[in-house]
Order: structure tokens, then sequence, then C-alpha cells
């Protein structure tokens, strides 16, 4: 409910008294966007937990995978080739979120078909990930040089990840595919406790480990894809949320992934409520506030696994 | 029961690994395999527990269970591989995913009790709630083994479940899979590098040299030669008062002498 605009907690009877413009600001802008920053945040810390389970590398993120660079593509692809901007027959924002999910996608489904060819060894999905994530880094650049100033700003303003950016129905759609992947992920918590021992006892446990490789990564990709085509690059928040919560109560999946969710989606409305006040009354796309702090702590954590 | 390997082969990356193994063994005994490395001694265990592709016909009594599905494979055969990973996770929760091929996500009664008469017969009870990656060697094997005990299988193969362990846990881990494969009339298959260790538990043993099956053979029909031929060293067995006493002499090459061993 904290903001840079007007409202603070010593407003809070007005809240109870129904005042009509601090409602307004309740309902249209803090709600919706607390409401953006928990599902944003869940989501993202779903599709890292799930992501790293199945890869068995603790690196392993939406971000580290490419899946936000191929968005950031199809956002810009969107902009500078279809000029979605100028088109007077499709909404704006509907054909770059498109654009920047099918992109999304298309990377998973390189990374997935690559997994084919190397038995979907853990390590070389990783290093696909960084390669693919670096060719859509370079295509978005070489759209970028040929772009004018108009559409270049417009690209670089889109990868900026804002939760104002998307609306109530992006959120909305995001808790449609986010609560029952969480149920169904947590459900199946102890195959991801079974993968830490090893494929083979994996396998020996009855698990077809390839065929739960390929449905967790479509299904934490499909999160991040979603969330990177409502709202841009927020990174390191996949990243960064299993770590705390194993800090915190140990590695069983049982615990990590609901846990993920929830330390997802606190640290993203945190980081919202810092990035909004922090350059009162200026508002810092979030995204930017949390690489900020994730990539000091993404160092902290190499550094670590490097002892 | 009895189980009868026929025509096993097994090809990884257009290398044949294991070619045309035939065997059957009884449950109740303790079948030992031993060999040099890269003999194929693995894989014969893990293309047993299909976790690893093969050909072959696996006959448990009269049911092959080459046609099982994976998840049938997994309350029949247990699997306890050569590597385990170090891992952060508790002995407890370690144990309960002995029986979640059983039960799922919910693990009900029987599944509890069978883990608490593991539990109670491998001594666990004090390390439930500590981390596998606080445990000594010794007591991790145990966890493992105990892990492959509660999913309740017919088949129990282990893959050098002794490796890096002094001699006060390897004839602990022995003794309890000896034991327990009486008990509970398993099929046992372990792999071994340890000749004295294999002569003195084991009741037969399976030779297998380059991918193929040398030798099968009670232990007490075993001989020097056998060795010999299995490793190609010199080597000697000695028997007194039922105990075997292996001695590895010096290896010869065409070249001379290039080294000996214990």
């Amino acid at each position: 409910m904290i903001g840079s605009n007007g409202i603070d907690f010593n407003d809070i009877s007005k809240l109870v008294s129904f005042d009509e413009r601090f409602m307004i600001i309740l309902e249209e802008i803090r709600l919706p966007r607390s409401l953006a920053a928990c599902l944003v945040g869940g989501a993202l810390g779903l599709s890292g937990v799930i992501m790293q389970g199945v890869l068995k590398n603790p690196l392993a993120s939406p971000f580290t995978l490419g899946v936000s660079q191929a968005g950031a593509f199809g956002a810009s692809f969107a902009i500078i080739v279809l000029q979605s901007y100028n088109s007077a027959f499709i909404n704006s924002t509907f054909l770059t979120t498109i654009c920047a999910f099918v992109a999304s996608l298309i990377c998973v489904g390189i990374i997935l078909y690559f997994g084919k060819f190397t038995a979907m060894r853990a390590e070389s999905l990783i290093l696909a990930g960084v390669a693919i994530g670096a060719t859509f880094g370079a295509g978005t650049m070489f759209l970028q040089y040929f772009a004018d100033e108009v559409d270049v700003s417009a690209t670089i303003f889109w990868t900026f990840g804002d939760l104002a950016k998307g609306d109530i129905s992006h959120s909305l759609i995001l808790a449609v595919v986010l609560f029952p992947s969480v149920w169904f992920f947590y459900r199946i918590f102890w195959k991801f406790d079974a993968l830490m021992l090893g494929n083979e006892s994996a396998v020996n446990l009855g698990i077809s480990v390839v065929r739960l490789r390929i449905v967790a990564m479509v299904v934490s990709s499909l999160l991040s894809a979603l969330a990177v085509a409502f709202f841009g690059i927020i990174g390191f928040i996949g990243l960064i949320a299993p770590h705390i919560v194993r800090l915190l109560v140990g590695h069983s999946h049982k615990y990590v992934i609901p846990l993920s969710v929830i330390s997802g989606a606190i640290l993203l409305l945190g980081a919202d409520i810092v990035a909004r006040t922090i350059l009162s009354p200026l508002v810092v796309p979030v995204g930017i506030f949390t690489s900020f702090i994730g990539a000091p702590l993404f160092l902290y954590l190499l550094s670590r696994r490097a002892k | 029961m009895t189980f009868e390997v026929k025509n096993l082969s097994c090809t990884i990356e257009n290398k044949t690994i294991i070619e045309d193994i035939n065997f059957t063994i009884r449950s109740g005994e303790l079948n030992i395999v031993i060999g040099a490395n890269g003999a194929g001694k693995s894989t014969l265990l893990k293309a047993i527990a299909r976790v690893q592709e093969s050909k072959g016909i696996f006959l448990l009594d009269d049911d092959n269970i080459a046609s099982y599905g994976i998840s049938k494979i997994a309350k029949t055969v247990s699997l306890m591989p050569q590597f385990n990973n170090n891992v952060h996770l508790s002995v407890k929760e370690i144990l309960e995913l002995g029986r979640r091929p059983y039960s799922g996500f919910t693990l009900l009664k029987e599944d509890y009790e069978m883990i608490n008469l593991i539990v109670e017969e491998l001594e666990l009870d004090r390390f439930l709630d500590r981390s596998m990656n606080t445990l000594s060697g010794g007591e991790r094997q145990k966890v493992y083994l105990a892990k492959s005990l509660i999913q309740n299988p017919k088949i129990l193969l282990l893959d050098e479940p002794i490796a890096h362990l002094d001699p006060k846990n390897q004839q602990e881990i022995l003794e309890i899979v000896k034991n327990i494969t009486i008990k509970k009339n398993l099929i046992t298959i372990v792999v071994l590098h340890d000749l004295q260790s294999a002569l003195h538990y084991g009741d037969n043993l399976l030779f297998l040299k380059n991918g193929k099956l040398l030798k099968h053979s009670v232990v007490k029909d075993i001989k020097s030669e056998d060795l010999e031929e299995l490793y190609d060293i010199k080597c000697k067995i000695f028997k007194n008062e039922g105990h075997h006493f292996v001695l590895m002499g010096h290896r010869h090459t065409n070249d001379g002498e290039v080294g000996h061993n214990h």
C-alpha cells in the first residue's frame, strides 16, 4: 500500500472511512500493482526453483537460461519491425506482449530441442540457455541498430521490468497459470528430491526423468514467459528466491517449492516498494532495482559455490 | 524364487559394454560380481534395474520383468548406485523416498511401518533427523542401503557398497546385506572389488571380463587360476578353517615385471 504519491500509513483512517480519492489510488493503482508484484514474484520464484531442481544447477533461472532475453527480443521485433506502436489495427501492448511471449517460448523450444540430442544433460541445457540468451541479446541489438530513435527508446523502455506495465487482466492470467502450477509441482515435490540423489536413483524410484524435465521446463518457462511478456524483464528474483528459502528451511522440495513462491512474491513486493519510494516522487522501474541487488547476490552465490 | 538373465547385451554409444550374458541365481543367496574396472559390472546392475537400456530377458520365476513399466520396476528391483550424491536432505526424507513409488505424495500407515522396521533393523533411529551431509561415509551407505530395502524389492542390487569404507564398516554393511538376503529371501547381487570379502560373504561369484561372463560358480569351487584369468595377475587362494585368503602376486607382461599388488 506504500507508495510515492499521497498515501502513507497515517492515512489508514481514510481507508476505513472510504475516502474517495484514497480509494481510487488504492483500488486503481496500489492494489493492482501489489497484486502484480506478488504474482510476478511468485511466478518467477516457482520458475526458478523448478528449473534449478530439474537441471540440478543452483544457477538456473529464467534470467540465466535466456528466456527473459528472448522476451526482450520478441518485444523489440514487435516495436521495430512490426511497428506495433504505430499500428492502427491492433492494440500495441497486445502485439508486443504476444511477440515477447512467442519469442520466450521459441527460446524454451530451442533449449528442449537441443536437450534431446544431449539426452537432457543438465549442464548442457544451462550452457545452451546461456548461448541462446546471448543470441537473442545480439538479435535485439541488431534490430535496435537499424531502428529510428523513437523505436529504440520504446524498446529500451519496454525492457525495463515495470509492474505498472500490465493491468489487472494480465495479473489474472498469470494467477490462472501460477496457482495450478504450484499445486502440481508441490504434489510431485519428492521427484525433485529424488533427482538430487542422481538420475539413476530417480529412475529406480519410478521417475521418468526426461519426461519430468520436459514438463518442468515447459511449465516454468511458460510462467516466466508470461511474466516477461506482461511486465518486462525482472531479473534475479527467480534465481535468488529459492536460495533464500534453502538457507532458511533446508533443501527438501516439500518446503522449497511453496516457500520459493512466497519468498519471490515478498521479494518483488519489497523491491517494488523501495523502487517506488527511494527516489520519490520518481518511480524507478523495479527491474532495475532487482538487478542492482540481485547481481551482487548472484556473485556472492557463485563465490560460495567455488569454495 | 529364481532369477534368470538371458541373452543380455548392452551397447552405449556404439560400444558394446556387455555381451550375451546368461545366468540363473536363487533367492536367499548372496551373489557377488567381480571383475576389473570397465568389465561391465555396473552396467550389468543398471541393465537389470532398467536404468540403462539393454537387450535381454530377465525372468523372475517365470515373469519377464523386462516388460514391466518403470513404476512396477521400482517396486521389484532396487539399485544402490556406486556414486551417491552428497545431498542436503535429512535421513528421514531419504528413507521416505523409498516409499514414494508406492504412495506418492501422501505416505500411508503401512509405509511408515516399513520405514520403522528397517530403521530398527539397521539401527538408524538416532540419525533420523540428521542431514545426510553431516554423516560419515559408513553411516551414509547404511542410509542408502536402508532406502533400497524400504523400497521392498524382490531383487536387491548393490554397486560397490563398501568402497571407501574402513574394515569395520565394510564388515557391518556386508553382514547386514547377508542377513537381510536370507531373512527376506531376496535375490541379491553385489558388485565388489575386495576379493577377501567376496569370498568370505558370497555364496556365488560371477566373473565378468570385457563384458562377458567368464565364470559363474559357488565360492567353494573357486580356484586360484580363475582369479588369475580374470585379472591377469598372479593369484593364490588359501583355505583355512572354512575361510579364504587371497594373495595377489606380481603382475607380468611381455615386457617383464611392471608392478605389484597386495
